[in-house]
């Protein structure tokens, strides 16, 4: 037993030993290379750490570029001029005398000045003082250097915009980053100081349109002033991003909505063979190159994306949706009901806008008759058309890449059930058919159901990005058209419904948007709303004769009142900007009709 | 009555303390000491010009008086104790380190530190020592197994459960020197070597394909002229090539396993086999650290090898250091006046690179002063550990030794740019209360093995 043990110790022994054996050579190569590096190169070093006042200065990557369909520019970058700070070897005294003198330049950013100085005294790294100076006083600082020590003076792209604040609520604007971002993001290789997008494209898109910064190595002498560029790591510019939005057309509605009585709304233009976005406005929008926070305190909400946040009720408009409901359920189009003005149910009445006497279903398409409606929903029931909704992708959201959309509301027994005292009323019923009642629907989700009305049941979902490119021209993502659903109804009730449609613009309440050289389908709609004055929606498609539509659009204005007074001017403008009347008549010159 | 103790008792114990006092290492202790001295004047430079200076410096004291203290009890202990409840030891370990995973404060990305409100605790300094015991103990008893595969799956559960919950700390730089920490162990203890190389392949595999892939990424296609290097990049970037290039090594293992067959060399079909094992095993651990490695920890561990392939980041720090260390020459350029350090071109000078402090101001003499110092203490752990008087005292010492070994070989090896950046501060050097507790309670063991060498 001794012996195994004695044994035993003596293997082991050996084997620590040789751990000891090969920790020493560890420790000798180490000593080894203490001494080149100490030793043999240490003049070498020597010289390489006092060259070591050697700075970088970032060099900021231009973003990527932003077009419309066309390839026509909306956004690019400007150059601005930013002051850089390092203060090897400066004492506190050169620095207070240093920012006195900055401060002269700049005497509203006082404080900047002082708290960025002391920074780069910290770090004695090389430190972006102020971005965006003015162009004559950057001339003034460079010539004055030999008394600013360290100052330097940076050429670095900015964003510019150059339409101004154009579609902001799509592309969204581009800042500074702030501590919360950086956190999240310095493993994606971020850092302080560099621009960021906020929201919309800019900000989902931003990994594409940032490219990489590179940097500037200077070898400085004592003083701080630069004696020579030692080594260029140069900065890869960011990827273009070609967008479905038509330029002019979105201008068109921009104006348009804001031009509106209340200037709040929306407007979406898409093309219904895709669901590419031709166009999309939120009024009013607001000018990413303000002071958000002049914006913050506006009661019209400038920062609220309406087109894809807000949730209204959609009013006639969603006659479509019961339409299609009833037609499923095979309904009798040649049916007549008696429009008295008003309908009344138990001890309650339901008006109508005006009294529209006997209506067929066309007749009560074309004028909006919600008597009809009542008296059609009433015999099909709330279930067809609660399902016909959803099939039309309301009360889900359409997936638009942008941040914070709304899903809107169908409501439906189920939904009752679970959120209010649960019973479904003929009422709800009679609410729901006019889309009016707890309905809610977002403008976009109205242009969606259009376009598949107008393509005949494919429900698209809707994008803004049609290619993303370098800037040597290969392409990094193309986007294809993808379908959300497709609504299976036969062909002869969307025939039907376009008839419907149609007879709207021809003889109805769209008779805005006629044209005798286009088919045009619309319905209006004029939704009342607790909260004020009525809703204002239009919704139209249009396409030349014997071919496929190719232009489906929804207006919202905000308590704007009657849809055809207020919205149909708008629709009517975006139709006429897509199918121009002809070469000579321009959208300016045209008067507007009463 | 009662006051009566017998003359021979009272002798007996003032020997027990007389010959303690005789039989101490008391060169370990000064090394030590020394060590952490030399450490408190550092860090007070690295951070005077912060002006946080006074608060690092009363702080790292506060830990080194605590570190004494706990040095002086475990040395009093009888280190004995730990082996009878070793695994106590280890559950309240494990329990530390997953009760760190929910209640810990983030810090850096990683969750690894408790926040005892004055202070902050990271337990990992001391959940390294208890596997130590754990593994010690379990070895002691069942060092004949370490000849057959068999004998090792215990370990490398012990092993591997603490570092599994340190890396969901995440923290990479603890977590490595764990495996050398109980592979040395094992090695004292007798294991067969063909299976430790066998692991170690294994492991290396596993570690060295996610990062040769990240470097064949990160270079993109600067390599597209050499037609060799461009095959192997595409190799370890794509997934068809991969799967291709590691069924061709098997098939060239296999083909010359045949051929020196063939040329009456027979070697038996099972290390073939075994081989393959490893291989593959290797190949498929690889997918696992690949996922668990961030970008950030794979790009840092491959700067070394080519600092250009991340010149403005953890290339810069590299070069930034050894500057500073190479600066230094002969003497240095005295206290708190290197302008490497004192204008913030290195980086964490504080913790991970405080060598390179050292080197910059006290220059060759103050560096390999404390490489001497360093050593010492590895070398005294070692002898510690062969003068034993049992096995789990020997298992101890070796594996508090190799766990010095490797953090300031590692360390001093990354701040002179011959090895990754792992961020593996330097024990009894570098910044941080608990590290310095955890590695003087290790001393506190080290003197407790001595002191007990012989039977008392």
């Amino acid at each position: 037993m001794i012996e195994s043990r004695l044994s035993f110790n003596y293997e082991s022994d050996q084997r620590i030993k040789a751990l000891a054996i090969f920790t020493s050579l560890a420790f000798l190569s180490l000593i080894g290379r203490l001494f080149h590096l100490q030793i043999l190169r240490g003049t070498e070093l020597h010289r390489l750490a006092e060259q070591n006042r050697t700075q970088i200065i970032p060099l900021m990557a231009p973003r990527g570029y932003i077009k419309d369909r066309h390839n026509e520019i909306l956004l690019d970058n400007a150059p601005r001029f930013s002051l850089f700070y390092s203060n090897y070897l400066a004492s506190s005294h050169d620095n207070q005398n240093i920012a006195q003198q900055l401060i002269k330049f700049f005497p509203h950013a006082q404080k900047a000045i002082q708290q960025k100085i002391k920074e780069a005294r910290k770090t004695g790294k090389m430190t972006r003082i102020i971005t965006d100076i003015p162009r004559n006083t950057a001339m003034v600082i460079i010539e004055k250097r030999l008394t600013l020590p360290g100052v330097n003076v940076v050429v670095e792209p900015k964003r510019r915009s150059r339409y101004g604040a154009l579609a902001s609520h799509i592309i969204g604007y581009v800042n500074e980053i702030n501590p919360v971002e950086l956190n999240k993001l310095r493993d994606h290789g971020y850092s302080m100081g560099q621009l960021i997008g906020k929201t919309g494209i800019e900000q989902i898109q931003d990994k594409y349109l940032r490219g990489r910064d590179g940097g500037l190595q200077f070898e400085t002498d004592a003083s701080g002033h630069h004696v020579q560029v030692m080594h260029r790591i140069s900065s890869l510019s960011g990827a273009d991003i070609t967008l479905t939005i038509d330029r002019r057309l979105q201008q068109v509605i921009e104006k348009r909505l804001a031009k509106t009585t209340t200037k709040r709304g929306a407007a979406i233009v898409v093309d219904p063979r895709t669901g590419a976005i031709l166009a999309a406005a939120s009024s009013p929008h607001y000018d990413p190159t303000d002071d958000p926070a002049k914006n913050l305190h506006n009661p019209d909400l400038p920062f609220f994306t309406r087109m894809i946040q807000g949730n209204y009720p959609p009013g006639s408009i969603f006659k479509i949706v019961t339409s299609a409901a009833a037609l499923q359920a095979d309904w009798d189009t040649t049916k007549t009901f008696y429009c008295p003005g008003k309908f009344r149910l138990g001890n309650k009445e339901f008006a109508c806008w005006k009294t529209h006497r006997k209506q067929d279903f066309m007749g009560a398409v074309a004028w909006s008759c919600n008597v009809y409606f009542y008296n059609m929903a009433l015999q099909i029931g709330p279930d067809p058309i609660e399902q016909m909704a959803r099939q039309f992708g309301y009360g889900q959201k359409t997936d638009i890449n942008l941040p914070s959309e709304s899903p809107g509301l169908i409501p439906g027994r189920a939904w009752k059930q679970t959120n209010t005292d649960g019973l479904w009323y003929r009422g709800d019923t009679i609410n729901f058919c006019i889309g009016q009642g707890d309905v809610l629907v977002t403008p976009m989700q109205a242009a969606m159901m259009v376009a598949a009305v107008a393509n005949k049941g494919t429900l698209w979902k809707p994008y803004l990005i049609e290619r993303i490119t370098t800037t040597t021209g290969d392409i990094l993502y193309q986007e294809h058209p993808q379908e959300r659903a497709q609504i299976t109804l036969v062909p002869e009730i969307w025939q039907t419904l376009h008839t419907a449609m149609q007879g709207v613009v021809t003889e109805g309440t769209g008779q805005r948007v006629k044209r005798p050289d286009l088919i045009v389908g619309a319905k209006t709609g004029t939704a009342q709303n607790p909260h004020g004055d009525d809703h204002a929606w239009f919704v139209t498609y249009a396409g030349l004769p014997d071919e496929p539509a190719t232009l489906a659009l929804a207006v919202f204005v905000e308590n704007g009142g009657m849809g055809s007074r207020a919205a149909g001017p708008i629709a009517r403008a975006i139709v006429n900007t897509v199918f121009p009347k002809d070469k000579k008549r321009t959208i300016k010159k045209r008067s507007p009709q009463g | 009555m009662t006051d009566y103790i017998p003359q021979y008792i009272q002798e007996k114990q003032n020997s027990h303390i007389r010959r303690a006092i005789m039989r101490m290492d008391w060169s370990l202790l000064t090394a030590a000491v020394l060590l952490s001295l030399m450490g408190l004047f550092f860090i007070y430079s690295a951070s005077a010009h912060s002006g946080q200076g006074h608060t690092y410096l009363f702080r790292q004291s506060l830990a080194l008086c605590f570190g004494i203290i706990g040095m002086t009890l475990l040395m009093i202990l009888p280190y004995q104790i730990f082996q009878t409840y070793a695994k106590w030891i280890y559950i309240i370990s494990l329990i530390l380190l997953v009760a760190i995973l929910f209640f810990g404060t983030r810090m850096r990305g990683s969750k690894s530190w408790f926040n005892l409100h004055w202070f902050y605790f990271q337990p990992v300094e001391i959940t390294r020592l208890a596997l130590a015991v754990a593994i010690a103990a379990y070895t002691e008893i069942n060092h004949k197994n370490l000849q057959r595969w068999q004998g090792f799956i215990i370990p490398f559960a012990l092993m591997g459960t603490h570092l599994g919950l340190i890396l969901m700390q995440p923290d990479l730089s603890s977590s490595m020197a764990l495996g050398p920490m109980g592979l040395a162990i094992l090695f004292a203890a007798g294991a067969s070597i063909p299976i430790l190389t066998a692991v170690i392949t294994m492991g290396g595999l596993a570690l060295g394909i996610p990062l040769i892939s990240t470097y064949f990424t990160l270079m993109g296609d600067k390599f597209q002229h050499h037609p060799f290097i461009s095959w192997l990049a595409r190799a370890f970037t794509q997934q068809i090539p991969f799967i291709q290039f590691w069924i061709g090594i098997c098939v060239l293992i296999i083909g010359l396993w045949w051929f020196l067959r063939k040329w009456r060399i027979h070697i038996p079909l099972v290390y073939l086999i075994c081989t393959l094992a490893i291989v593959c095993s290797g190949v498929v651990g690889s997918f696992g650290v690949k996922r668990a490695l961030k970008d950030y920890q794979k790009k840092r561990l491959i700067a070394f090898v080519d600092p250009e392939v991340d010149p403005l980041g953890a290339g810069y720090n590299i070069l930034q250091s050894q500057i500073a260390i190479g600066s230094g020459r002969f003497l240095g350029k005295g206290y708190m006046s290197g302008s490497q350090t004192q204008l913030g071109f290195l980086p964490e000078k504080r913790t991970d690179f405080i060598f390179s402090l050292v080197g910059e101001e006290k220059g060759f003499f103050g560096a390999l002063l404390v490489l001497a110092l360093y050593f010492w203490v590895v070398w005294r752990a070692y002898d510690i550990a062969t003068l034993a008087r049992d096995k789990f005292g020997r298992f101890l010492a070796v594996a508090i030794g190799t766990f010095f070994a490797f953090s300031g070989i590692v360390n001093i090896g990354m701040v002179m740019g011959m090895m990754p950046v792992t961020g593996i501060p330097l024990p009894f050097l570098s910044y941080g209360g608990s590290g310095l507790v955890g590695s003087f309670i290790a001393i506190g063991i080290l003197l407790s093995i001595h002191i007990r060498r012989y039977s008392l």
